[in-house]
């Protein structure tokens, strides 16, 4: 069967060539009598039988379609809402302050208040520069409260005051500073190094928080005590000790902790000879060098270990330990260095220059 | 179409209404059984109801209904195909002895003017039915619903030119069928 005369009494040909087969029907017979054949069989085809849908079909169809258009429950819910709203004042007013009480109920469940405890609320201030701001009627009691050792080298202090005091924390902690500098130790023990202690261990206990906390406040006590029993009066040198051995170390286990603590209660006798300020935090830092039990002193790296790096620098230190390996033998207890080599180093700080304190050293290093 | 979708159902009514009696010819013409074209035409619709979202106006709605009912089709036979059943038509079911084949015969026969009218309609009935499906279903669509090659490939998802192939042996098999009626 010719397409283009299907396509043609279709409609589907584009004008130009529908005008062509037109004009071929015209002039050839056969292609006309095919042509007329096509129309009578479409027309044909066209009126054959038909059916009629019924009523029932219809029924069922619009019966389907009421169900479809039928909202679900939530929008009708969402509907009667959007509708109460636009038409009712009191509605409107209703759900501004429910917005309103639930907005402040999530800003109080979420808020996080300021941190406090027995020795006020937590403040922060920047640490003053000038070393020589005068103390002005220092009050003990707030100095105490100070939680920072190392002052000059931080910027931004953490203490704990009432709310309004940070001018007054500031020209306490320029205080601190002052004396330091003046007297080489931020004062007594009552003044302000227990409270440094206990406040450095509550900052790291709450760091720290949980059950981890609570053993830190507990050995850090213990150690208070010893400190205090020994006669010690500056806290400033066991403070030092603790934030360097102790504090440190976030990641401490019990039984790490508690040999930490052991080691500096075996060494709280010997820093309490050891005198204060500059020579107690020495001695302390040196005390603090992490000596394990098995250890080698024929080994250098273990005297020379830990995270002091700063103290290796210093020539005391470094004759110290050259002593320590000439002295004895291979193997010693780790007390008996420590009781033999701190008083060697106590006795070198003592001295005034470097000289002297070279040639102290090298005497007893004869024998 | 796009007026439904957005929820005006008296849209869908007049979908309805237009397209309802040439959807249930193209199903009867496919089938020649009153039943299976009524079934199947509802079922359309009523997936038309339910994937109304589906449609995208690009594309006409009789396009849209056609692919639809397409689908149907092909289910149904997928269907007939995994379990066959038949029932003899000479299986009595009056007690005036009418079997199966009586009653199935008198509904499926509308009403006639003239013999000649009923000898017409048996003879494309047979030239219908005896064409293969795929070419059966391209004939029926562009003579009786009077879509273009082109709606067609797009319900059928075939190309063009397959639907003209198919449309030509068609024809021509009808032709061949029908030409000593053509006169």
């Amino acid at each position: 069967m010719n397409q283009d005369l299907i396509d043609l009494l279709r409609d589907e040909l584009p004008d130009n060539e529908a005008a062509v087969l037109r004009a071929r029907i015209e002039r050839e017979p056969a292609l006309a009598d095919e042509y007329r054949e096509l129309q009578a069989l479409f027309g044909l085809v066209h009126r054959a039988e038909m059916v009629e849908p019924t009523r029932e079909m219809r029924r069922c169809v619009m019966e389907a379609l009421e169900i479809h258009a039928r909202p679900s429950w939530w929008q009708e819910m969402f509907g009667l809402v959007r509708f109460r709203f636009r038409n009712s004042i009191g509605f409107r007013i209703s759900v501004a302050a429910h917005v309103v009480a639930l907005a402040i109920l999530t800003f109080f469940l979420f808020h996080k208040p300021a941190t406090e405890n027995e020795y006020g609320t937590k403040l922060v201030v920047h640490a003053p520069e000038d070393l020589d701001v005068p103390i002005v009627n220092p009050d003990p009691a707030l100095m105490a409260r100070l939680a920072q050792r190392s002052l000059p080298k931080r910027k931004r202090i953490e203490a704990y005051g009432a709310p309004g005091q940070e001018t007054a924390i500031k020209e306490g902690l320029a205080a601190l500073m002052a004396r330091q500098a003046r007297d080489g130790s931020f004062g007594s023990l009552e003044e302000t190094g227990y409270a440094a202690l206990v406040l450095l261990a509550e900052g790291h206990c709450s760091a720290q928080g949980g059950d981890r906390g609570r053993r830190i406040q507990k050995a850090l006590d213990h150690l208070t005590h010893r400190w205090e029993s020994a006669g010690e009066t500056d806290g400033s040198v066991l403070a030092a000790l603790v934030e360097d051995y102790v504090l440190s170390y976030p990641l401490m286990s019990r039984d790490d902790l508690m040999e930490r603590v052991r080691i500096i209660e075996g060494m709280i006798p010997v820093l309490a000879r050891g005198g204060t300020g500059a020579e107690g935090l020495m001695l302390a830092k040196l005390a603090s060098f992490a000596v394990p039990e098995d250890a080698d002193f024929g080994d250098a790296r273990y005297l020379a270990g830990g995270n002091r790096r700063d103290l290796l620098k210093q020539e005391p230190t470094r004759l110290l330990a050259t002593a320590a390996l000439s002295r004895g033998p291979d193997s010693l207890e780790r007390e008996q260095v420590r009781a033999w080599v701190l008083p060697l180093f106590l006795a070198a700080m003592k001295r005034d220059s470097g000289a002297e304190r070279l040639l102290t050293l090298q005497a007893p290093y004869r024998f | 179409m796009v007026a439904f979708q957005k929820g005006d159902t008296e849209a869908f009514r007049t979908l309805h209404d237009r397209h309802s009696r040439p959807l249930l010819n193209f199903f009867f013409k496919m089938s020649y059984n009153h039943a299976t074209a009524q079934d199947l035409t509802q079922e359309t619709w009523f997936r038309i109801l339910r994937y109304a979202d589906r449609y995208k106006p690009r594309a006409t709605f009789r396009t849209f209904m056609y692919r639809v009912a397409r689908n149907l089709w092909i289910d149904l036979h997928r269907s007939r195909k995994a379990a066959p059943k038949s029932v003899s038509a000479d299986l009595r079911v009056t007690e005036e002895g009418a079997t199966v084949g009586d009653l199935v015969e008198s509904r499926e026969q509308p009403q006639q003017k003239t013999i000649e009218d009923r000898e017409a309609a048996d003879l494309i009935r047979e030239a219908l039915t005896s064409l293969p499906e795929p070419q059966r279903m391209v004939f029926l669509l562009a003579e009786t619903q009077d879509l273009k090659y082109r709606e067609i490939a797009e319900i059928l998802d075939v190309p063009v030119g397959t639907v003209k192939s198919r449309m030509n042996a068609a024809v021509t098999r009808l032709r061949g069928l029908l030409g000593h009626v053509l006169g």
